[in-house]
């Protein structure tokens, strides 16, 4: 309130330079946008524009961008298995994920908010897995998963189960790839926890005075109150998943008989190992373009509910 | 008042259904990673043991006394020479089996005369070029000792002018496996001119750690793709640089959309930053790559870092806190005649610390895991961040379990650190980013 009574008086005299303190405005934001413009146009929109082009080309590194082929390579793609091999595995990881994954730190989440004594030790506890690296953690679970060293065959052998080949077995290697995500969930727990934490305690009162036990409270109070927050996490969930590539390519290659060979790792393979940049481009594009419409397609499902 | 002591129905069940299902996953969670120290503290022979045992053996020192009563040898390059022998050549033979440490002690007319002693860490780094095959002969030793001195392989004590000797003057009968092991070889073997006069053994638990020294030891080799040391830096210089990066290029557009843009055009260039974040980066891998190779960054830690200049996410944070900030403050400032760079300097950023912590936390988290662009744009050992060669070291043969998984030990550390300790900044990031991102 102060500031303003001392700024008025001022405020006659700088009327006539008005125009040059703006021009000055425009010229300062310009100095302190212009790092951050040049940033991401080279390293976001130049290339995303520059895939899109690379995928009319049989692009060449040499001679960029050599043969111009219209619509060759996604043609190429939809002939090829490969393309609807990797297609079907990344849907398939995507709801081998979708079970394993996206509803456990949803449900700790709601739990741990009924936990008063240790809650904070329990948050902490719940980090410790994702303070292993990734990369870490996908070489470790790797070495558990070992067919004749491995740790899991040697538990699952006192339950009288195994021996399992895990990654080596075509029919559960994808299995094995998600695992070890179930237990590393601690960061959307806590984003979870952060939500509920804004429910109005009053809702919960007013429902406990209406005689809704705990449980009762959690489906019917706690849990549509998320509903907004699930929503943009499985929006998240769904891009996220999509381009997941680390963990098949560390833990697998994409192997065995190519079942785990997604998308992004195609993209890899064909512009890295094959070099064959237009299809890669083609690849990328198809990509941008499924996830583009699956998140439009549920920002408008959650707008009519 | 009496009701509020009831105990409402159902309550017991959450609060057991609570606990246990978050002492399940706790315990599922932290199983792993007590298997990833426990292989860590394992030697070459018991890693690779079925069934696996949780806590591993506390590796074995064995000594081997000779006795050269009645030899020909006198000079202190002899003895060396038979000391390398009945080390190397005994270790060779056994090297199916556990040991910590091989030492031998000589003994000439009572007298200690060398000391020699070699930790398994070194006989796994010189075993390839000092005893490849089971060709125990005076002549490959002799052309192999320059080596094992110049790599200082084994340690080799000469003090002709010793003490007495006076420990155990027979092996004994019931020795423990491997002493026994140690002492038939040796009786059996015809590379040696001493005669066995004892051979001891005793736990040496500070040998657990040798995967850990192997780590070390490898980095001082010539191939640069075993320089683990120099990973964790480039890790260490790229995480720090994009943080950096983040708070100069970051902090200052955010705060330029929050105070100095005005009206629509506000609105349109935060959009145009936020929107890159539907961008995925797999997307964009290969261009980015070749625009990377037009500015001559491939294979530079520069080439790393500069694309994390352009994150979406930071931007949005940075305009979001500023936009909280007063603006009677930068208007008093400013009439002050404070210029904009000052008030950003000396005003803002010092009252932005809780913003750029919280986005310090995040970016370290994500780019210290980061894998996919370092595998890309490095391609060369001497810019490899830890998680590009943690994936190389898998593939090489060289790289026991063991050794592979102190090093994933190593390369937690750091974030674990991290990670505890920022616990409450991590929550704070993870509801701004998750609410409104």
């Amino acid at each position: 309130m102060r500031t303003v009574t001392v700024t008025r008086p001022r405020a006659n005299p700088r009327r006539a330079p008005a125009l040059r303190a703006r021009s000055r405005g425009v010229l300062l934001s310009a100095l302190f946008l212009a790092p951050a413009v040049v940033s991401f146009v080279l390293f976001k929109y130049y290339p995303l524009l520059q895939a899109v082009y690379m995928s009319f080309f049989d692009y060449k590194v040499i001679h960029p961008p050599g043969r111009f082929v219209g619509l060759d390579n996604y043609g190429y793609l939809f002939r090829s298995t490969e393309f609807w091999n990797a297609l079907g595995n990344t849907f398939a990881f995507f709801l081998i994920y979708f079970v394993l994954t996206f509803w456990v730190p949803i449900v700790q989440a709601i739990l741990l908010n009924e936990v008063k004594f240790g809650n904070k030790t329990i948050r902490v506890l719940y980090l410790v897995p994702t303070a292993v690296p990734a990369v870490a953690g996908f070489l470790l679970w790797k070495w558990l998963y070992n067919p004749d060293y491995g740790l899991l065959n040697y538990l699952l052998e006192f339950v009288n189960l195994g021996p399992y080949g895990w990654l080596n077995d075509p029919a559960m290697a994808k299995w094995a790839i998600v695992l070890p995500a179930f237990f590393g969930t601690g960061m959307s727990v806590l984003i979870y926890y952060s939500a509920i934490q804004g429910v109005p305690a009053e809702n919960v009162e007013a429902a406990k005075i209406d005689g809704a036990g705990p449980w009762r409270r959690m489906r019917s109070i706690i849990l549509p109150s998320m509903k907004f927050v699930i929503g943009i996490q499985f929006i998240a969930f769904i891009s996220g998943v999509f381009l997941t590539f680390d963990p098949m390519y560390i833990m697998t290659g994409g192997g065995p008989a190519n079942s785990t060979r997604t998308l992004s790792m195609l993209v890899f393979d064909s512009s890295f190992k094959e070099f064959r940049f237009g299809v890669a481009g083609a690849i990328s594009f198809v990509m941008f373009a499924i996830i583009a419409l699956i998140t439009y397609l549920q920002i408008r499902l959650s707008r009519t509910e | 008042m009496a009701s509020n002591r009831i105990r409402e129905r159902g309550a017991g069940s959450v609060r057991a259904v609570s606990y246990s299902v978050a002492l399940l996953f706790i315990v599922a969670s932290i199983v792993p990673i007590v298997w990833m120290i426990s292989s860590s503290m394992k030697d070459n022979i018991s890693i690779y043991r079925f069934p696996p045992t949780w806590v591993p053996t506390i590796p074995k020192a064995v000594t081997i006394t000779l006795d050269y009563d009645g030899t020909e040898l006198q000079s202190e390059e002899q003895f060396e020479l038979e000391a390398m022998k009945a080390i190397w050549f005994t270790w060779k033979k056994m090297q199916n089996d556990a040991i910590g440490s091989l030492g031998v002690t000589g003994v000439k007319d009572g007298v200690t005369i060398f000391k020699a002693e070699m930790p398994s860490y070194h006989f796994t780094a010189g075993r390839p070029q000092i005893v490849p095959t089971q060709l125990f002969t005076d002549a490959t030793m002799r052309l192999k000792l320059s080596m094992i001195r110049e790599q200082k392989l084994t340690r080799f004590d000469w003090t002709p002018d010793g003490g007495a000797y006076d420990g155990p003057s027979s092996p004994g009968t019931d020795l423990p496996d491997t002493s026994a092991g140690v002492l038939a070889t040796v009786n059996g073997a015809n590379y040696l001119d001493g005669r066995v006069l004892a051979v001891t053994e005793r736990a040496d638990w500070t040998r657990l750690f040798d995967n850990y020294i192997v780590l070390w030891q490898m980095a001082g080799g010539k191939d640069a793709a075993y320089n683990f040391p120099k990973f964790l830096l480039n890790s260490t210089i790229v995480t720090f640089g994009t943080i950096v990066s983040h708070m100069l290029i970051g902090g200052m557009a955010g705060y330029a959309l929050a105070h100095l843009v005005r009206g629509r055009a506000s609105g349109l260039w935060t959009l145009f930053f936020v929107a890159t974040i539907m961008i995925p980066e797999i997307a964009i891998l290969v261009p980015l790559y070749l625009t990377m190779d037009k500015l001559h960054l491939v294979n530079t830690l520069w080439g790393i870092v500069l694309p994390h200049t352009a994150w979406g996410i930071v931007i949005f944070l940075f305009k979001g806190f500023f936009e909280q900030l007063p603006g009677e403050l930068l208007q008093a400032a400013r009439i002050d005649g404070a210029r904009e760079l000052a008030i950003y300097w000396r005003i803002i950023v010092p009252m932005a610390a809780p913003i750029f912590t919280v986005v310090s936390v995040m970016t370290f988290i994500s780019v210290w895991n980061e894998f996919l662009w370092p595998l890309v744009v490095a391609r060369k050992p001497d810019v490899w961040t830890f998680t590009v060669a943690l994936n190389d070291f898998q593939n090489r043969q060289s790289m026991g379990a063991n050794v592979m998984m102190s090093s994933l030990i190593v390369a937690t550390i750091p974030l674990m650190i991290i990670i505890i300790s920022c616990q409450r900044l991590i929550e704070k990031g993870v509801s701004f980013t998750g609410l409104k991102g």
